[in-house]
């Protein structure tokens, strides 16, 4: 029957070709889609576990407590030996955040001063992301604080200048100068608005010696979204070293909605290609029907010898089958091959890429693709397969024999 | 008999309280009018309790200035209110910073009184009141924002005893309609022709354990009060 079905096929080369074309090209952008996607999606990956680590630590029930005292992890440095026991070498950064009044000479903001005590290499990636003037506090500096840039055009200060800082109602000192030694920019506004960076020990001195606001570790082996399945038993790991006292939840966990957005972009994508199989799928339909028109005789003849509805009806299946697995497996190998060449890292070119660099995602981004990717490509193909085969195969399907050959297109 | 209707509507209307009126003498009990007192702050919450002694003026309108005296690590810090401006002063820092106006529901000292709590006529500046209540013990009134009002409540019920308008309870209520902070005044004291609460206490209505109870004591009302105090050099050297 294959071999029949491949016969037919090139009996009207030139439209065969057009349709399998259609799907191969179709098989061949949904791959190079998958593969850019996912490019994007690792870069989100990888710039939202930069900021905000792996997993976090933090109080429990940090969520509903409004009490600045009672939402720091109090003995930081003890959980803090508990953690590098349970994972020694981990990259682990504190941040310890207070809600303050910060004022430069004349006007004053609400801000959510976090001080922050980070690994070398995420300080070095943070600062090569986000310093626009200046630099970022030392790691032990008492005095130097960074702002957001919308924040010191709030407040009306530049590098070098003095902004004071009051957190009442704290365990610090609750007042303190800090000289601007960084300008900082952020792609969203809000967070540009209202983030001023000091080190770890001056957010402590201000509000809550010995205390931090969190914990988040850093896996820099995970780089990609898959790496996260990794991440459950992590997680299980920490908390039953770390106790009740506090939670530790994945960068999911804490961020869900960061996390929807990330995930949301595959079934938007999945969508997108499904519809450009269903264009290519009516090629395949109009290909299939005007082969089986054309053969309404042959038809007749085949069904005048015994052959039932069935079996007709599983030739124009098994042509239609045939004609996209054909073009298919070229899609298949260039999309594979496309992918691969994209997985050695690419950049947009020009203002494309200052665009992707605005949005937070890295310069260079690595394509991949997963099994899954193919098998929702290779399921597409099948689906096309059999639906364009429907409507043809049930006409095939009912010609009465005499009529049939009697047929003159 | 239609003249009879009439006569009754008219004598019915001129007895209603007016909730503006109402609202303004319970503001005007509420506020006690000019004069210094001192005021103990006792800041509890489950595992802790703070005092703080407040020295406060104020001219009983907009004006107030509160200089904190104990406890010693707090000691120096100053607050002015004059109308719509709120100037922190911190010993620590020499030097007043001023609270932008979306900081003025912030905490107190880490109290659950708010900046715009210390002095001022928010209530009959930000909300449209109106009647809900009254009976022989008390009136109550159902204050709604007015649109634009710098509050990050929904609503307000207005509690006052009935002829006096001496204020006994203030709830607040969010957004949604939920009650989020109950304010109870007590220990009511005549001064001149109001009744000034001086006992307030503030409860969180959503975290049991939370509450802050404000005590006057040493109590000069009526006293002229100078403009001086007023001042932001009043927060550094006091208003003797």
């Amino acid at each position: 029957m294959l071999i029949l079905a491949w016969r037919s096929i090139w009996r009207h080369r030139t439209r065969s070709i057009g349709a399998a074309f259609a799907v191969g090209f179709t098989v061949w952008m949904g791959l190079a889609y998958f593969g850019l996607t996912n490019a994007i999606r690792d870069g989100m990956y990888v710039n939202l576990t930069d900021t905000v680590g792996h997993a976090q630590i933090h109080v429990r029930g940090y969520r509903d407590i409004r009490d600045f005292r009672e939402a720091v992890i109090a003995d930081a440095a003890a959980l803090r030996r508990r953690l590098d026991a349970t994972f020694p070498g981990a990259q682990v950064a504190a941040a310890l955040e207070v809600p303050t009044l910060l004022s430069g000479e004349d006007r004053a903001r609400g801000v959510l001063l976090a001080g922050l005590d980070h690994p070398p290499a995420l300080r070095d990636r943070f600062a090569a992301k986000y310093v626009r003037e200046g630099r970022l506090p030392h790691p032990d500096d008492p005095d130097g604080i960074a702002l957001g840039g919308a924040l010191a055009r709030t407040l009306q200060v530049k590098l070098g200048d003095t902004v004071y800082a009051y957190a009442p109602g704290t365990d610090g000192t609750g007042a303190s100068a800090y000289t601007v030694v960084g300008i900082l920019h952020f792609p969203d506004p809000t967070q540009d608005a209202r983030s001023a960076l000091l080190s770890l020990p001056a957010a402590q001195d201000l509000a809550a010696p010995g205390a931090v606001s969190r914990f988040e570790l850093h896996v820099l082996e995970f780089r990609r979204t898959t790496d996260d399945a990794a991440l459950v038993p992590l997680r299980a790991r920490l908390q039953d070293a770390l106790g009740r006292d506090v939670v530790v939840e994945t960068w999911r966990e804490t961020y869900p909605s960061l996390s929807n957005l990330e995930r949301s972009l595959r079934p938007m994508l999945v969508f997108f290609i499904g519809l450009f199989f269903v264009l290519a799928g009516l090629l395949v339909v109009n290909t299939i029907y005007l082969s089986v028109i054309e053969r309404t005789r042959e038809f007749g003849v085949v069904i005048a010898l015994g052959a039932r509805a069935g079996l007709v009806m599983r030739m124009v299946l098994a042509e239609s089958l045939l004609l996209c697995t054909a073009g298919a497996a070229a899609g298949l190998a260039l999309g594979l091959a496309t992918v691969a060449r994209l997985a050695r890292g690419y950049a947009y070119p020009g203002s494309w890429g200052d665009v992707v660099e605005a949005y937070g995602l890295p310069r260079v981004l690595y394509a991949s693709i997963g099994s899954a990717d193919i098998a929702i490509i290779v399921a597409f193909v099948i689906g096309i397969g059999v639906l364009a085969a429907l409507w043809p195969a049930r006409v095939a399907g009912k010609l009465e024999p005499v009529e049939a050959m009697r047929f003159v297109a | 008999m239609g003249l009879l209707l009439v006569v009754l509507a008219v004598s019915a209307a001129q007895s209603a309280p007016d909730a503006r009126a109402i609202l303004r003498a319970i503001e005007d009990n509420h506020r006690g009018g000019s004069g210094r007192f001192t005021v103990v702050l006792t800041v509890a919450r489950p595992d802790r309790r703070t005092e703080y002694v407040l020295e406060i003026w104020t001219d009983g309108e907009d004006r107030a200035l509160v200089q904190v005296k104990a406890p010693a690590r707090d000691a120096g810090q100053a607050f002015l209110r004059v109308g719509d401006n709120l100037w922190i002063y911190t010993p620590r820092l020499k030097r007043t910073l001023r609270l932008p106006p979306s900081g003025r529901s912030e905490s107190f000292l880490g109290s659950d009184i708010s900046y715009s709590d210390l002095a001022g006529r928010d209530a009959e500046q930000d909300y449209t009141p109106r009647v809900v209540g009254e009976d022989e013990a008390a009136v109550v009134l159902e204050l709604l924002p007015k649109p634009g009002a710098p509050t990050p409540y929904g609503k307000l019920v207005v509690k006052a005893a009935s002829r006096t308008y001496a204020p006994l309870e203030w709830t607040f209520y969010d957004q949604r309609e939920r009650a989020v902070k109950r304010i109870t005044f007590s220990e009511h004291s005549r001064i001149g022709t109001r009744l000034f609460p001086t006992r307030t206490v503030v409860e969180d209505l959503l975290r049991s354990g939370y509450r802050t109870t404000g005590a006057f004591r040493d109590t000069h009302f009526g006293v002229p009060v100078p403009d001086a105090c007023f001042t932001l050099q009043a927060m550094e050297q006091g208003c003797e």
